[in-house]
This record gives C-alpha cells, sequence and structure tokens, in this order.
C-alpha cells in the first residue's frame, strides 16, 4: 500500500527524533544539577520548551488563519487545526510541568501569577476553538469562523497578560529578567537553547503530520460526496 | 452616513419593538441576575469585608453570566424564521447590523448594570460613593456587547449554538472584565477618579479594540 505521508517529511521526522534524544541526553548528562532545588530543576528545560511550543503554535494558527481568510484555501484552515490541535497538547504539557516544578519550589501546585494564568486562558481558548470546530459541518463556514475565533483569541490572549501583568509574580524571569531570577550556568543555558530548538524541531514534525491527517480525512470526505452522488 | 444612521435606528426600533412586546430578554435577564443577587447571600453570609471588597467583582460575575443570556436570545431572534438571511439579502450595511445588535445588547446590559449597581448597594450595606460609576460601568457594558454579539453571531450558526457561548466567549472578553472590576473597584473603595485612570484607560483602549475586531470582522461571520 502506497503511503500517504509525502517523503519529505520523513526527514523532519529523523532530524527531531535525533534532536529530542540530544536534548534529553543533554538535559541528564550535561547540564549541572541545580544546587538549591536539586533534580526538580530540570524539569524546568522541558517546561519552557512547551511553553515556547504552545505560544509558537497559538501564532501559527493565528497567521493560517489569516492567510485563510484572505485566500479562502482550505488546506490553511487544516493547517490552522492542526496547529490548534498540538499547541493545546503543548500549552496542557506547560501548565503541568510547572505544576510539577512548583510543588517542592513554591509550596504549592498552583498560584495566581500572570504567567499562569495567562497560559491556561489561552489553553481554555484552544478548547473552545476545537469546540466550536466539531459544531459547524460546512467546510467554508467552518474556516470562515473558525479564522475569525483565532484571531480575536491571538488579540485577546496578550491583552489578558498586558491587564493581569500588575499582579504580584513569583514566577522567575530567567530571560531578560533582573537577576532576580535563577542564575544559570552557561550549560545550563546551552542546554535550554538546544531544548527548545529540539522542540521546534519536534512541533514542526508533529504539524506537518497532524495536517497530513487532516487532508487525507477532508479528501475522503470530499471523495465520499462524490460517491454519494454519483449513486444518485 | 445619513442613510447608515437611518437603517441602524430603524433596526434597532425593530429589535427594542420586539423586545417591548415579547419581554423575553430584559425581563429574563434581571430576574436571573436578581437570583444571583440573592444566592450570594449564602455564600458570602456575614462576612461584611467580603460584601464591600469583592462588590466590584461580585456585580461584574453577575453582569457577565446574566448578560450571556441576552446575547444568545438577541441574535436567535434573528436565526428564528431566517429573519438573519432577510436582513443579509435587504439593502443594508453589514456594519449597520453590527452595530443595532450590539447597541441592543449595551441597552439591556446597561439597564440591568443600573438596577444591579444600586440594588447590590442596598441589600449588602455596600456605599457606591460615586457617580462615576455611571459612566465606568457604560464602558464595560459596551465591551461586552461589542465582542459579545459578534461571538454570538458565530455560535448561533453552530450545532450547540447556546452551550458554545459561554465557552467561546468567556476567556477571550477576561482583559476587559479584568480592567471593568479593577476600575470599578476603585470607585467602590472611595478611591478618586485620578486613581482609577490606568485601569479606565486600559477599558476605554479594550473597547476600541474589541469594537474594531467587531466592524471588522462582522462581515465574514455572515457571509453565506
Amino acid at each position: 500500500m502506497q503511503s500517504l505521508f509525502p517523503k519529505k517529511y520523513l526527514l523532519l521526522d529523523i532530524i527531531a527524533t535525533i534532536l529530542i534524544l540530544c536534548a534529553a541526553a543533554m538535559v541528564f548528562l550535561y547540564a549541572p544539577t541545580e544546587t538549591n532545588m536539586g533534580l526538580v530543576q530540570k524539569v524546568f528545560y522541558f517546561h519552557v520548551a512547551y511553553a515556547w511550543v504552545g505560544m509558537l503554535s497559538f501564532v501559527v494558527a493565528c497567521a493560517f488563519s489569516i492567510v485563510y481568510l484572505s485566500k479562502k484555501d482550505l488546506r490553511c484552515d487544516l493547517a490552522s487545526e492542526a496547529a490548534v490541535e498540538i499547541g493545546l497538547v503543548f500549552t496542557l504539557l506547560a501548565v503541568g510541568s510547572g505544576s510539577i516544578w512548583a510543588r517542592p519550589i513554591w509550596n504549592t501546585w498552583w498560584t495566581w501569577d500572570p504567567r499562569l494564568t495567562t497560559t491556561t486562558i489561552m489553553a481554555l481558548v484552544y478548547i473552545g476553538s476545537m469546540f466550536l470546530r466539531k459544531s459547524i459541518d460546512d467546510p467554508n463556514k467552518r474556516g470562515r469562523i473558525l479564522s475569525i475565533y483565532c484571531i480575536i483569541g491571538c488579540a485577546s490572549v496578550p491583552l489578558t497578560f498586558f491587564s493581569i501583568r500588575g499582579y504580584r509574580s513569583i514566577h522567575p524571569v530567567v530571560i531578560g529578567g533582573a537577576s532576580s531570577g535563577m542564575n544559570m550556568t552557561p550549560e545550563m543555558l546551552q542546554t535550554l537553547i538546544f531544548s527548545v530548538i529540539a522542540f521546534t524541531a519536534f512541533y514542526l514534525a508533529l504539524l506537518a503530520h497532524r495536517y497530513t491527517y487532516a487532508k487525507v480525512r477532508e479528501d475522503v470526505e470530499i471523495t465520499k460526496l462524490e460517491l454519494e452522488d454519483m449513486d444518485e | 452616513m445619513k442613510l447608515f444612521l437611518h437603517d441602524l435606528i430603524a433596526l434597532i426600533k425593530k429589535d427594542l419593538s420586539i423586545e417591548k412586546h415579547t419581554r423575553e430578554i430584559f425581563l429574563v435577564m434581571l430576574i436571573f441576575a436578581l437570583s444571583i443577587l440573592f444566592i450570594l447571600n449564602f455564600a458570602l453570609d456575614t462576612e461584611v469585608k467580603a460584601r464591600s471588597s469583592g462588590a466590584a467583582g461580585l456585580i461584574w460575575v453577575i453582569l457577565v453570566i446574566s448578560g450571556q443570556l441576552s446575547l444568545n436570545q438577541i441574535m436567535n431572534l434573528e436565526k428564528q424564521g431566517n429573519m438573519l438571511e432577510a436582513l443579509l439579502a435587504a439593502p443594508i450595511s453589514r456594519t449597520a447590523i453590527y452595530f443595532s445588535k450590539a447597541i441592543t445588547c449595551f441597552l439591556g446590559m446597561y439597564g440591568m448594570a443600573l438596577v444591579i449597581f444600586p440594588l447590590y448597594s442596598i441589600f449588602y450595606n455596600t456605599p457606591l460613593n460615586s457617580a462615576h460609576i455611571l459612566w465606568i460601568s457604560a464602558l464595560g457594558c459596551w465591551g461586552y456587547a461589542a465582542l459579545g454579539v459578534l461571538i454570538s453571531a458565530m455560535t448561533i450558526q453552530t450545532r450547540m449554538r447556546d452551550i458554545l457561548l459561554p465557552i467561546l466567549f468567556f476567556p477571550v472578553i477576561i482583559p476587559l472584565i479584568v480592567a471593568a472590576v479593577k476600575s470599578t473597584g476603585a470607585i467602590f473603595q472611595g478611591e478618586t477618579i485620578g486613581t482609577a485612570m490606568p485601569w479606565i484607560s486600559q477599558l476605554i483602549a479594550f473597547n476600541v479594540i474589541f469594537t474594531a475586531i467587531g466592524m471588522i470582522s462582522f462581515e465574514y461571520i455572515v457571509e453565506e
């Protein structure tokens, strides 16, 4: 049976797999263990990567939505669908991994910090858009409405962060922040950057797979409708 | 412009006249809001401090939840008997349709705010302090209506309809509600308008953003 998955994506899969394995090796073997926090600090390398991919995916979904509205190309809507679904998984992973880190460090699973709150609200917007997608059948109408909702979400989430940024925050600001955050050794920083790159490659590979799935599903739907028409 | 205003007024009159005859929106919303106001009594019990410090937040929660009823109903009105198709086929600009719906919803929300604010003040013995609340709550209600009508126009075209509205609407309206709660909260606490100004400016900015989004995207949403 001929594979429906384009061969060019296979290279991306291989690169992503190698990068992820290398990142894991770097986290556990190369990066030093943090003095105060101990092993639990290693969650941080994954947590930042998840949060980055979650946000990236949200922007990607929004970009595809804008292109869809201007070109009315259904493939853009399918790509946006793929980005939303993967983004949701990563956002939830970011919140979950953050919680695992926070329990021993902050002594609580959850705090109403602007970053935590905004990320979770972002997940809620994603979930909402998935429900919306499921409850519209007409592909053109679905594409139109979903695109608008994605754009509204993408505008609203930064505004939410902006409006609650003044709330007290205990979330460490590692990059670009004052010295109050975690101080990283060069090895730690290298591991973090590598992990983010590895997860971005992994994300692209996932996006390619999820998009192909959506495309195949859509093609099957169209063929089904054509066959039904022929029967009649 | 003259034609636009003429259409807009005609559309608002149409909605208000339907409401006048059916009384399906405002009264239902108000009774619902009153019920929550009474339920709050059991939650707050005799916590005097919580009643006053949480006043702004609680009132906005009541407004947000009960306002959602009007959002559902205002767009459903047009869905019944394919009224929306008729409206779209008429030589009226989409922007006029959008604004008419947003204004009708705003009138309902603001009317409710005008009842709920003083009632909360009476029931929970919390002074309103300043008349500034009148226009600050109007700002909050407008942003709510401007974005709410848009989301409602999306959800009436789906299978899940009414259930979907809060799921889609509440996560995206949060920034506006935060600004509205903070600015009315400052007034409730007896602070000057100057202290609340950063929040009020945010509220105005969010209103402008949400209205612009609504104006631009309504056309795409109702397009057939």
